[in-house]
């Protein structure tokens, strides 16, 4: 894996500046390639690659020059010995970079509908003074960018701290950033934290002209509604050779086990497919009400692994809290990525440069209980006076406690039964979760800017999505959601890519496979996951190799404890906490009053039991925006 | 003891250890707070267990409905018509 960084300017310029600025923004991510920097310079570009070598150690020098094009990438093609072989002159490739190249100058921007993998590439035009920018399917590696019109620039980089550090402008913190993520829980399409600066959505391309003149096309729709739906697929088969081309390169891999079956089962066929003993990591933590740990102990007993467990203390959150901002760059909805962040540095201490992760089974095999709850409201709202229909609630909820106290269940029910109306909404799986954004306007200033407006990014979402997104049915629909939002632009990235990365490790995805994904797409999902049952065609599929008391485990959602950790057991603020409650008065954005009402109910050991979801959201949202601020002031830039 | 005596007592047990409630200076009477998000689901359901201990009446599963819980008013009317019948 690597960082990319590249610069254009429409005027001619003195060739040590643009020396300059593309060595501040490779050293300014040293931390996603430190193994070799290197740079091609013009008098009007400049472009180069921090190098975490893991494939072609001795070849596979980036950028790539060959007199006409220059050539980078950050990434993993995993069918890079198919292409190779496709191609007659295979004899004289030598990297991944030499053969993107290759494929590009044969079969111009769409080549990349022929690459499988991870990858944000980009490939400049010498003689047309040209610049195209790829990005893979999921959105697992990512490309930002700023066009300067007024200076005549155009700034990329894996990483937005690179662009702000030799940025003309100022980029303030996007309050429309803020308020997709207050209502999705991400920011969504090209959106960033920060503004004048955009992410190149998943599944696109950038093309950037002499007069900076941009164009942004969507290559390929994963989610593309199938015309003919089959019952036939061979799971096992496609799930194993997924991750068989996904052990790739020259530096050895361990495994994440959260002790659930989506990495259970990728553990699994790493032990099949390699015969050897892994490593396996896993989190922790001191407070029980999060603990999954007597699962993970089972699991790496079962396998036989080395495992390494990080237990992860309240005071860790907080502690680290900044430290996880550095490197997500965006607004956080949860502490989750502080962990994940904890245990990509355990797994470099450990000296290892690739994980596997579990990441995309829920979303490609039906886990999460949206699915299944959007599945009960639309049965239920057919049948409106029904007694029964609702109790499939407490089917899918028995995993909560709270769902056993039947006044809890009657009270949600009356919850569920006032969106039943709610028919024939293109959103009819997301937007209970989506009104609470109306909560969120309590603590902060959405209401002055129309802009801001629920149906106003609703419209900027809708707009986002692929013109086939109407097309699919419900479950689908809600499938295309989930990824486009929180797999995309929270657990690929707020707890993958960029906390990975900042600890220079690289993570493998293997339900994310172009393959896997496509062939789970032309079984009906009632078949991957019939009535409430979740994840129920994967876990048959591993029936025979996996005990069933790993199998068929209780639910149990990785959470982090939230917004209490940021107090001390004596109920004062942490340092961060302390900064926040004294910097948040001077954000107008910030409404102070209830804000300060919210942290007294944190703050109170009795009233913080009582924390509810919104709350700590809240809570999270605000001090992540504080970070923010505080990160932007650290990444001045130097021009 | 009034619906307004009823409603007041309601409002005084949820303003203690909710500081979202205690400075918020107009609590609306006709709407339901939880779908607002002025309360929370912990927060309604020990509301329901006071309303028992408090007023001696006893709440059913299913009166836990928005036509008598979905606001101040109709929840302080249930109670009182309970009282009432008692």
């Amino acid at each position: 894996m690597c960082g990319i960084a590249g610069y254009i300017s429409l005027y001619q310029k003195d060739i040590k500046s643009n020396k300059n600025i593309i060595n501040t923004m490779l050293d300014t991510t040293t931390h996603r390639g430190p193994d070799e920097k290197r740079y091609i310079l013009g008098n009007k570009y400049a472009f180069g690659t921090n190098r975490l070598a893991i494939q072609s150690i001795k070849n596979g020098q980036q950028p790539i020059d060959d007199g006409k094009f220059i050539a980078g990438f950050n990434g993993e093609i995993f069918n890079y010995e198919a292409l190779k072989q496709a191609l007659k002159n295979k004899i004289s490739i030598k990297s991944e970079i030499q053969l993107i190249l290759i494929l590009y100058k044969r079969f111009g921007p769409t080549f990349v509908t022929k690459l499988k993998g991870q990858f944000a590439i980009y490939i400049f035009d010498k003689t047309q003074n040209k610049l195209f920018l790829f990005r893979d399917r999921l959105g697992i590696r990512p490309i930002f960018y700023t066009i300067d019109k007024k200076n005549g620039e155009f700034i990329f980089s894996s990483e937005c701290k690179a662009i702000l550090k030799v940025s003309k402008n100022l980029h303030e913190i996007s309050k429309k950033g803020f308020a997709q993520a207050s209502m999705f829980w991400t920011t969504v399409g090209d959106q960033t934290a920060f503004e004048g600066i955009n992410l190149l959505p998943s599944s696109n391309f950038l093309e950037i002209d002499n007069k900076l003149e941009i164009n942004i096309n969507r290559y390929e729709n994963i989610f593309k509604k199938e015309k003919k739906l089959t019952n036939k697929c061979n799971l096992f088969e496609l799930l194993e050779d997924s991750v068989k081309s996904q052990i790739f390169g020259e530096v050895g891999f361990c495994s994440y086990l959260s002790g659930g079956i989506d990495s259970t089962i990728i553990a699994y066929l790493l032990k099949k497919i390699t015969k050897q003993k892994i490593d396996t990591f896993s989190v922790t933590f001191e407070n029980d009400e999060y603990d999954e740990s007597s699962s993970q102990k089972k699991v790496s007993n079962y396998l036989n692994t080395n495992h390494h467990n990080l237990r992860i203390k309240n005071s860790d959150i907080s502690n680290n809290f900044y430290k996880t901002i550095q490197a997500t760059e965006t607004f956080l909805f949860r502490t989750a990525p502080v962990p994940m962040f904890l245990l990509s540095k355990l797994v470099k201490e450990n000296n290892h440069k690739v994980f596997f992760s579990g990441e995309g089974a829920d979303e490609i095999f039906f886990g999460y209980d949206i699915f299944f709850e959007t599945k009960i409201r639309k049965f239920w709202s057919r049948n409106k006076n029904s007694n029964f229909r609702f109790l499939l609630f407490k089917k899918l909820y028995d995993y909560l406690p709270q769902f056993k106290n039947s006044r809890y269940f009657s009270m949600i029910k009356e919850f569920y039964r006032t969106s039943l109306t709610v028919d024939n909404d293109i959103f009819y799986s997301h937007f209970i979760r989506w009104s609470n954004y109306e909560y969120m306007k309590n603590f902060f200033n959405f209401s002055d800017d129309k802009n801001l407006s629920q149906d106003h990014l609703l419209e900027n979402f809708i707009n986002s999505l692929p013109n086939d997104f109407i097309n699919l049915n419900l479950m689908r629909r809600t499938q295309h959601i989930e990824c486009a939002t929180l797999l995309s632009n929270y657990l690929l990235s707020s707890q993958g890519d960029r906390v990975s990365l900042a600890n220079s490790v690289e993570g493998r995805y293997p339900y994310l496979d172009e393959d896997l994904i496509t062939a789970t797409k032309r079984l009906n999902d009632e078949y991957l996951a019939p009535g409430i049952k979740s994840k129920k065609k994967l876990r048959e599929t591993f029936k025979a190799f996996l005990p069933d008391e790993i199998l068929n485990r209780k639910k149990f959602a990785f959470q982090a404890p939230e917004a209490r950790s940021f107090f001390n057991e004596d109920n004062t603020p942490t340092p961060i906490a302390k900064e926040y409650l004294e910097g948040s008065k001077a954000i107008e954005f910030h409404k102070n009053g209830n804000l300060s009402d919210l942290y007294e109910k944190i703050k109170d050991p009795l009233s913080s039991k009582r924390l509810g979801f919104r709350e700590n959201m809240a809570f999270i949202l605000g001090i992540s925006e504080y970070c923010l601020r505080k990160f932007k002031q650290e990444y001045k830039s130097i021009r | 003891m009034t619906q307004v005596k009823i409603k007041n007592t309601i409002i005084e047990f949820l303003k203690k250890g909710n500081p979202l409630l205690r400075k918020q200076s107009s609590i609306p009477h006709d709407k339901s707070l939880l779908q607002l998000g002025l309360i929370d689901s912990f927060a309604f359901l020990e509301l329901v267990e006071f309303i028992e201990k408090k007023f001696k009446v006893k709440i059913r599963d299913d009166e836990i409905t928005l036509e008598r819980f979905g606001s101040l008013n109709l929840t302080s009317k249930l109670i009182f018509n309970k009282i009432l019948k008692s």
